[in-house]
Order: C-alpha cells, then sequence, then structure tokens
C-alpha cells in the first residue's frame, strides 16, 4: 500500500528536498535547482511503477503493529536501508539514520490526495526567528523564560485540511431600539422606541478551514489562520519532500459541523452589520441554509515549535505562508503584580488629585 | 427617514407654536399695583425701568400688588398669576414675580424657568434681606426698585456661567445676617472626604484589575478558536433579497428630577409644581 518516495538529484542521486527560499526543488550537495512542475513527470512515473517488495515490507510492518497496538507502522528506508517509524497518518517524514527526506505516497494517492496544497514560504530558521522575536515582544514574560526556554524540536509539517465553500441563504429577525431623553424642570424623560428589523440575504463563503488532524490542536490550527488560498497550488508530492506530512484522519463529515457552526455566526454578524441607525440590536431568530456546500482536501504548511521552561512544555505554531505566529506563554507574576502595583498607585493618585481640583476634597 | 423628519418638524412646531403666538400677542403687564401703593410717578419711572431690564436680559421682572389673595397662600396666588397671565420668555417662561399682598401683608417671591436656576434659595434669602426693610416702613418704590436691581445682578451673574449660591455669595451678605453656613465654599465633613478617597481607590483598583487579568489573560489564552468565518466571505458575495424595519410601539419613562434642598446647607433652588402644571421657585414671608 504505502508506497516509499525518495527525490533523488537527477544530477549527482542525492536526496533532494523543497525549498521555501527560492519555492522550488534544491540539491544540498551539488546546489543543483530544478522546478517542481518537472519533477511531476518523474512523479507520475514513480506511482505508475509496480512496488512489490514494498508491499512486503508494509505487510510485516503491519502484522508488528498489530501486536503492539499503538498505531505505529515500520517502513524501510529507499537510501539506507533503515527502519523509519511512523505512525498510521504519516505521509511525509525523514528517515531517522540517514536524515533523507521520505514521501509515503500510498498515503496521498487515490481518495486520499488531496487536492491543493499551499507550500512552505517560511523556512525553519525564520520561524526560530519568530519564536525569538515573538517571546521578546512579550514583555510580561518571566525574564529567566527567555534564557532558559529550550527549544525541543521544531518541525513543519503539511497539516490536512478540508476546506469548505458554501452558498448560504440567511434570515434573520432583530428586536432593535432607538432611545432618546429629553428633560424639563420636573422630570428626565427617555423614551424607547421599538423597531422590528428583518433582513434577508445570501452570500457566499470560500475555502473555510477546518483541521484534519486529530493529533493538530484544532484551536492552535484556527489561531494561524488565515491560509490564503490563492497561493495554493495543485498537489505534488514533491513540496512535501523535506517536510512532515500527515493524511487527514478526521474525515470530511466530522469537520462539517464546525464549518457550519462559523458560517452560521459570519452569516448572522454580516447580515447584523446592515442594521444600522439604532440603539441596541439583538437578534431575535435566524435561520441559516446552506444552498451548495462543497469541499476540498489540501495541506497547509504549518511550523510547530515545542519548548521546555520549568518542567512546562510549551508549544507554539506558525503559520508557514504568512508568518502568523502563535503560542500560548508564562505570564511574570513579579512583573504583572509591578504593573499592577504603579497602576493602582498612579490611578489613585491621579483620582484624588481630580476629585480635589473638583471640590469634592 | 422622512417620516421622521416630518414627525420632528411637527414636534417642534407643537412646542413652538405657544411661544410664538405668545410673543405675537401683547405682554402682559409688568408692573401690576392693585393695592395703589405707588405714586403715578413711582408708578411711571418703575414700569419703565422693570420693561426695561426685562426686555434687555430677556427676564421678566414682574411685580404686582393686591389687597387680598382670595384664600389662597402667597405661593399659590403668585405661581397662578404667572402662569395664568403668560408671563415669561422663552420655552421656560423665564422670569419671577413679586408679590405684595396687603390683606395679610404678606410679600413672595416666585421664580420660573431660568429664574429658578438664576435665583437661588440663598438668592431668595438675599432679596428678603434687600427688601423687608423697605417694606415694612412703607417704602414700596425702594423695595420693587431695589428688588429689580438685585434680580438683574442675580440673572447677569448665572449668565456668567454660576448663579450666586451658598458657595458663590454676594460679598458682605453674611456679615450682616445669621445663617448656619460658612461665607467661603461649604465645610466638607470627615464623611465626604473618605468618601471621594474610598471612591478613588476603588476606581484605580478595578481598573488596575481589570488591566492586569487583561494581560495575563492575553499571554496565557492566546491560542483560541476563531468564532466566525469572515476571512472566507467572498466580498461582495452579499445579496439582500428583503429587509424591513418596523416601528412597533414606544414608550416612555420618567424620572422626577431630584430637587437640591436649601435647608441642610446643600446649595440651589428647591422648587415646586403650581396648578397649572409649572415648576416654580421661591419664597416669601411677611413685612
Amino acid at each position: 500500500m504505502a508506497e516509499l518516495l525518495n527525490y533523488k538529484c537527477p544530477h549527482c542521486d542525492a536526496p533532494i528536498q523543497f525549498e521555501p527560499g527560492i519555492q522550488n526543488m534544491k540539491c544540498p550537495y551539488c546546489d543543483s535547482e530544478f522546478d517542481v512542475a518537472a519533477l511531476k513527470s518523474k512523479d507520475e512515473v514513480l506511482n505508475s511503477q509496480p512496488a512489490d517488495s514494498f508491499e512486503w515490507d508494509e505487510k510485516a510492518s503491519e502484522q508488528w503493529d498489530e501486536t503492539n497496538d499503538e498505531g505505529l507502522r515500520i517502513f524501510v528506508c529507499k537510501s539506507c536501508g533503515g527502519e523509519i517509524v511512523g505512525d498510521e497518518n504519516t505521509a511525509a517524514t525523514k528517515c531517522p539514520y540517514c536524515d533523507n527526506p521520505v514521501v509515503l505516497s500510498g498515503r496521498l494517492s487515490g481518495v486520499l490526495k488531496p487536492n491543493y496544497v499551499i507550500p512552505f514560504k517560511l523556512d525553519k530558521n525564520q520561524a526560530k526567528q519568530s519564536l525569538k522575536d515573538y517571546v521578546n515582544k512579550k514583555k510580561f514574560v518571566p525574564n529567566l523564560f527567555r534564557s532558559e526556554n529550550h527549544l525541543d524540536e521544531i518541525r513543519g509539517i503539511y497539516v490536512p485540511f478540508w476546506l469548505f465553500d458554501s452558498d448560504v441563504d440567511a434570515q434573520v429577525s432583530f428586536d432593535a431600539t432607538k432611545v432618546s431623553s429629553w428633560s424639563d424642570s420636573k422630570y428626565n424623560y427617555t423614551k424607547t422606541d421599538h423597531f422590528d428589523v428583518f433582513r434577508k440575504g445570501s452570500m457566499s463563503f470560500e475555502n473555510i478551514p477546518v483541521d484534519g488532524a486529530s493529533k493538530m490542536p484544532d484551536d492552535l490550527m484556527e489561531s494561524i489562520e488565515p491560509f490564503d488560498f490563492s497561493e495554493a497550488v495543485d498537489f505534488q508530492t514533491a513540496y512535501l519532500a523535506g517536510f512532515l506530512a500527515d493524511k487527514y484522519d478526521v474525515d470530511k463529515e466530522a469537520s462539517i459541523p464546525r464549518a457550519n457552526e462559523r458560517i452560521k455566526v459570519s452569516a448572522e454578524d454580516t447580515l447584523r452589520s446592515t442594521v444600522s441607525g439604532y440603539s441596541s440590536v439583538t437578534a431575535k431568530s435566524s435561520s441559516v441554509q446552506l444552498i451548495k456546500g462543497s469541499s476540498k482536501y489540501a495541506l497547509y504548511p504549518v511550523w510547530i515549535l515545542n519548548t521546555t521552561y520549568k518542567g512546562n512544555k510549551y508549544l507554539f505554531a506558525m503559520n508557514g505562508q504568512t508568518g502568523k505566529f502563535i503560542g500560548n506563554l508564562p505570564v511574570s507574576n513579579a512583573k504583572l503584580g509591578a504593573l499592577f502595583a504603579g497602576l493602582f498607585t498612579g490611578i489613585s493618585v491621579l483620582a484624588i488629585l481630580v476629585s480635589k481640583m473638583a471640590g469634592l476634597l | 427617514m422622512k417620516k421622521v423628519l416630518s414627525l420632528i418638524i411637527v414636534f417642534a412646531l407643537l412646542i413652538t407654536l405657544p411661544v410664538l403666538v405668545f410673543a405675537e400677542g401683547e405682554h402682559p403687564p409688568i408692573l401690576v399695583d392693585e393695592a395703589g401703593l405707588l405714586t403715578q410717578s413711582e408708578f411711571d419711572s418703575l414700569n419703565e425701568k422693570l420693561n426695561t431690564l426685562s426686555t434687555t436680559l430677556s427676564f421678566d421682572i414682574v411685580v404686582v400688588t393686591v389687597n387680598d389673595i382670595d384664600g389662597k397662600t402667597p405661593m399659590e396666588y403668585s405661581d397662578d398669576y404667572y402662569d395664568y397671565n403668560g408671563y415669561g420668555y422663552g420655552e421656560d417662561h423665564d422670569g419671577c414675580l413679586l408679590l405684595i399682598s396687603m390683606a395679610e401683608r404678606d410679600w413672595w417671591i416666585t421664580t420660573t424657568g431660568y429664574g429658578i436656576t438664576a435665583i437661588t434659595d440663598y438668592g431668595i434669602r438675599y432679596i428678603e434681606d434687600t427688601i423687608v426693610s423697605y417694606l415694612s416702613s412703607g417704602d414700596y418704590y425702594g423695595a420693587f426698585s431695589a428688588y429689580a436691581d438685585t434680580v438683574e445682578s442675580f440673572v447677569k451673574e448665572a449668565r456668567n456661567g454660576k448663579p450666586y449660591d451658598i458657595d458663590n455669595t454676594i460679598d458682605d451678605y453674611y456679615d450682616s445676617y445669621d445663617y448656619n453656613y460658612d461665607d467661603s465654599p461649604r465645610e466638607l465633613t470627615a464623611k465626604d472626604k473618605a468618601q471621594a478617597v474610598i471612591g478613588s481607590i476603588v476606581l484605580a483598583l478595578v481598573i488596575s484589575l481589570v488591566v492586569s487579568f487583561g494581560i495575563k489573560r492575553s499571554y496565557t489564552k492566546a491560542v483560541h478558536f476563531n468564532r466566525d468565518a469572515r476571512n472566507y466571505l467572498v466580498p461582495g458575495s452579499l445579496n439582500m433579497s428583503a429587509s424591513y424595519d418596523n416601528f412597533l410601539y414606544s414608550n416612555v419613562t420618567k424620572v422626577r428630577i431630584q430637587s437640591e434642598s436649601s435647608s441642610s446647607g446643600g446649595g440651589g433652588s428647591s422648587t415646586h409644581v403650581s396648578s397649572s402644571g409649572t415648576s416654580h421657585g421661591g419664597g416669601g414671608g411677611k413685612f
């Protein structure tokens, strides 16, 4: 089933990989560059070749897997013959012995073949720099975190995403009010006018991404949105060389509800934005219908960085296309306390001065 | 929108109509001497003075003398006299009226509209101090004249921004008068001061807590789900097929404006509502 794919330099036969900086394949040994599209034909030839020996490998590993029950798979590296351990979703990885990039093309063909891929634009060094910048920018991070925070692991991963397109018909009823007030010498009057407001319209959404990998935290993946789909290209396995990739293990049907939630909120928000001139607007009832929903399967580039600080693990993610960097950070209680004390003192003094000037003191 | 606009215009007309009609009609006499307390020359000179002042200030300064007030209290009589004769400038009927009733030797000053603002309770006492001695000695011309001058200075001071009041007194007033409060700004009690300090501290505490926790949250909860899909809405794809804004109903709530008390040392005017529904301030006594 799973075929291992090594991209070899046609020049010197060394393994080559995709370089985000030049957006092309490059041989690290002889510096030759190759157009990804030019490698496509080679890709197809490789895919069409019978792979008897690998069938045997796979079967052997699956037997082994059954006894271990951990979803692990073993593949044999085509370059050095070493054993590569992956899980059942691994689609691209590196051989731990010879560090050659390996693509398991069987995991990316047939129904599992992604429609699109957004190639990495930012490389590992940029991801490391972003982590540094991100932490330095945050002034309330403990000082020790900056010096003692160890980067355990940095991985460039093509994360499987389901992309949903949909035309939406939505209608929302609002309760709206306009408040006006005036006063005479005796009373303050407040007049509230109540309105029944109705909006109905259609709109389209394109490429709403839903994380298709169960091992990627969904909130982390949503935090590095948006990806610019206009830069997506037809999927070719060559882009995966040198990176990790997973196939989806959350199927389309299981991903739809999350897309629907976001569509519903946005449809309501959009209609609400057309209601103006009121003091308050409250949605009373709404109904959202998907006219025609369709989906695509794409791989999006994500840098994942793991760090350790005082025994706690911190996980960061960077959008491999836009560079958007996100991750939870620890807060220094001492720094926050100092801020609190400063603010508290400053505002107290200011407020007392103001009340003194206003004649209250 | 057009409907709203025309409604506003109709409303505006309704409000200004009585004023316009009144402005077109004859102004009621500013000096009414039913009790015959003034000589003709005194009457003419006072009448001219009151008319000039009222016109220049846009503030009616009315004097009315009667023999009897028909069993009403001086307050009711003067309020009704003012309201039903249509005294006062502008929408709020700005002005004041001094009533002299000879039957019980009553005097009363009623204030309306801007008069309530300009002539505070402090002001009424000041006028009392000025005119009662004249009245008691039978010098009505002197009393009315002094009343007119005093009201003029009160209105001018109020128009300058701050009405004469217990915290903005006319100099030397209290030297001759025995009142419970001071000449200078009111002495603040320890309680007032403590309230101001505690208020400031609570405010500072709330702001500091909100800011600190906001920062903490932005660090430890930086990773979060997206609420919506706005980034994926195709620009310009919104196509409205139906929309309406229907007016359902309207309700009005009214809250009585707290009139500031004058007895315990607070400033301002105490007000009451007359039979015509107009709000008045004022005060009076015997002479």
